[in-house]
């Protein structure tokens, strides 16, 4: 297949890079380099740069739960669960009072990015042999869980008041403790997620998974192992979510159960919907909008009592109205209205039409 | 058989919560059979009998001065649950266009969305604390709960502490035959309910004969929406009414569901039993309680792995085997 330039992914990361790379110099640097000041960029923080990296950090789990939904046509339910993996596991090695040691925090993403795939691999083998939906369904009571495990057993985890003091990340001498820096980081991980899952889906596994998302009968009667493919990227949407997790756990010193419960797993579905089901460029459009819509909610609760909590209520709509009219995804689905609308404008050199084929 | 009386007690509360687990779960079948739809919002139809009733029962818009409704049971309990029937019917009408195109999943994560929706509603109109609503019998005797003695020959000799019985666990337990008893005549005795039951064997096949598939499918949501609301009236004097109660009777009642072997309806209410009879003798292991949540999606996880079909499909296959 010829692939133009839109459609090669090296295009796609060196755009990613150019705009990861200027973000805090348009945020921070330029408003203070006008004031005549000269800024060390790096120790900058900022507000907005804090919000970006945690749209990075949901990016990285958008974009694997993509991989899920989108080319494996399974749902994950509980996808907070192996995010809610990777941060416990790194908060317990590396800060945990209960411990008589602690790990650095570089041996400690590793060890919650095996346990989670461990993890996805063992729920996962039983429940994706079968057809339909039974990994949505699988998901969910791990999910839950995971999340009450996490809020009881208090001894090792916390319990509800979760675990403070988590060291931040350190690479040799270099730290990260600036807005700017963690923006950086957590930035090019999820550049190197969304590069790491373009690829997959034009290689030979993505096609393999395009395939059985048609027809799964097909796809085995080609030679597919559908089970096989469809266990390969359960376990890599969980390694990517615990990467997530460990990193949003050095990003902010502190994690408890809350923020790894079913809300936010629907949250994550409702990224995936609005950046469009199979588009893995979406997922940095859905992460984005729904962390911006998040803020925003937050913010209007504040300025106005009536309106507190309307998190719920709107991700609710949203999910609805996308499936019922959208079903391929916001994202998707208005690209190809803008497409169709293109077509209709310009109706440019009259397409071979194929041939009339018999109607069977 | 010291433990007895406690022994009785922990499988009477979990018969209770059981009964209610085997309603949803029997909701959850009634969809799924007609649509091949897992109905993610199941447990908000309890949630709205429970908070419509509190509604028209107690509540007073949060203004004492305006003083609330306080109208009877017999009344509010009814138009809670046709309430919640009407919400059914929506849901089943918005259901209706993407079922024709949308694959799985995508049906999956609207009733998802619908349940994040009427929970966020239902928190915003009657705030985030638990309410108490009232029990169905307040008059004499019904006022005290049930105290039975067990006989000395039971109890080894000793004298042992009576067994507790609210009356409204009987209420939930006799509205759980009532309902699986109407239930059984209206899909074997009459017409729309063998409708129903063609829709679900074959829907083509269904068509063809002449009967009106989409009104099938709606009036399925409207029946389990309404069966929910029965359960969440009932059952809401025992365990409070809050916003989110939906989610975990939800989520239980789908693990009994699929426990019981999706879409067969003796299985889900046997399940639904079992489940909360477990989940309720689990608080009686040491350093089990704190868990007790997670019962229900242990055998859940354990069911899919061992035979994801469900109970009566594992029975089945034993009995192939041997």
């Amino acid at each position: 297949m010829k692939r133009g330039l839109f459609t090669s992914t090296f295009f796609w990361a060196l755009i990613g890079l150019a705009i990861i790379a200027f973000l805090p110099w348009w945020v921070v640097g330029l408003p203070l380099l006008l004031q005549h000041q000269h800024p060390n960029l790096l120790s900058q923080d900022n507000y907005l740069l804090h919000v970006l990296s945690l749209v990075a950090i949901y990016t990285i789990l958008a974009v694997g739960l993509n991989l899920l939904m989108g080319y494996a046509g399974q749902v994950s339910l509980g996808h907070a669960a192996f995010y809610g993996i990777g941060a416990y596991t790194t908060a317990i090695l590396t800060a945990s009072p209960f411990l008589a040691f602690h790990l650095s925090p570089l041996l400690a993403l590793p060890a919650g990015v095996a346990l989670s795939c461990a993890v996805a691999f063992l729920v996962g083998v039983p429940c994706l042999r079968l057809r339909g939906h039974y990994l949505g369904m699988a998901t969910l009571g791990f999910g839950w869980i995971v999340y009450i495990v996490l809020r009881q057993w208090s001894d090792f985890t916390g319990g509800i008041s979760g675990l403070t003091d988590i060291p931040g990340l350190a690479l040799g001498g270099f730290r990260f403790d600036s807005d700017v820096k963690w923006f950086y980081l957590t930035g090019m991980t999820a550049l190197l997620a969304l590069v790491i899952s373009a690829n997959v889906v034009n290689s030979r596994v993505g096609r393999a998974l395009r395939a059985l998302h048609g027809s799964e009968s097909a796809a085995a009667t080609l030679g597919v192992n559908v089970a096989h493919y469809k266990v390969l990227v359960f376990v890599l949407a969980a390694a990517m979510a615990a990467v997530a997790g460990s990193l949003y756990a050095h990003k902010i010193h502190y994690v408890s159960p809350t923020s790894f419960g079913f809300i936010f797993s629907v949250e994550l579905v409702v990224m995936v919907v609005v950046g469009g089901m199979a588009s893995v460029w979406g997922a940095v459009v859905g992460a984005t909008t729904i962390t911006f819509l998040f803020e925003w909610l937050t913010d209007l609760g504040k300025d106005h009592p009536m309106l507190q909590d309307m998190h719920g209520v709107a991700y609710g709509l949203i999910l609805i109205l996308v499936m019922v009219f959208m079903p391929s995804g916001l994202t998707v689905g208005v690209r190809d209205l803008v497409l169709r609308w293109f077509k209709r404008r310009r109706p440019s050199a009259p397409k071979p039409q194929p041939k009339e084929v018999a109607r069977v | 058989m010291e433990q007895l009386p406690d022994i009785l007690q922990y499988l009477i509360s979990g018969l209770a919560t059981g009964s209610i687990y085997a309603i949803v779960a029997v909701g959850f079948t009634i969809i799924f059979s007609s649509t091949q739809v897992v109905n993610f919002a199941q447990g908000e139809f309890v949630m709205l009998g429970a908070m419509g009733t509190y509604m028209l029962t107690t509540w007073n818009w949060n203004r004492p001065e305006y003083g609330g409704l306080h109208w009877p049971l017999y009344i509010a309990v009814p138009l809670a649950a046709v309430f919640a029937a009407v919400i059914g019917l929506m849901l089943g009408w918005v259901l209706m266009r993407p079922l024709k195109s949308a694959s799985g999943p995508s049906l999956i994560i609207i009733t998802v969305g619908a349940s994040m929706l009427l929970q966020g509603v239902a928190g915003q109109l009657w705030g985030k604390d638990a309410v108490a609503v009232a029990p169905f019998a307040q008059a004499k005797p019904f006022d005290m709960p049930l105290m039975i003695n067990l006989p000395r020959w039971l109890t080894a000799g000793k004298e042992s502490y009576p067994v507790v019985v609210d009356w409204q666990q009987l209420w939930v337990v006799v509205l759980t035959l009532v309902m699986m008893l109407g239930l059984t005549l209206f899909f074997n005795r009459t017409l729309v309910g063998k409708a129903m039951r063609a829709v679900s064997v074959n829907r083509h096949g269904a068509r063809l004969m002449g009967i009106n598939v989409s009104r099938m499918v709606v009036g399925a949501f409207a029946l389990s929406a309404l069966m929910g609301a029965l359960a969440g009236a009932t059952i809401a004097p025992i365990s409070c009414g809050y916003y989110n109660m939906g989610t975990m009777i939800g989520l239980k009642g789908f693990a009994a569901a699929i426990v019981g072997g999706l879409g067969n309806f003796k299985g889900s209410v046997v399940a639904g039993l079992v489940l909360g009879v477990a989940e309720s003798f689990a608080v009686m292991v040491p350093g089990l309680a704190d868990y007790k949540d997670a019962v229900a999606f242990v055998i859940l996880l354990a069911m899919l792995i061992i035979s994801p079909n469900g109970l009566p499909a594992l029975l089945k296959s034993r009995k192939a085997a041997a």
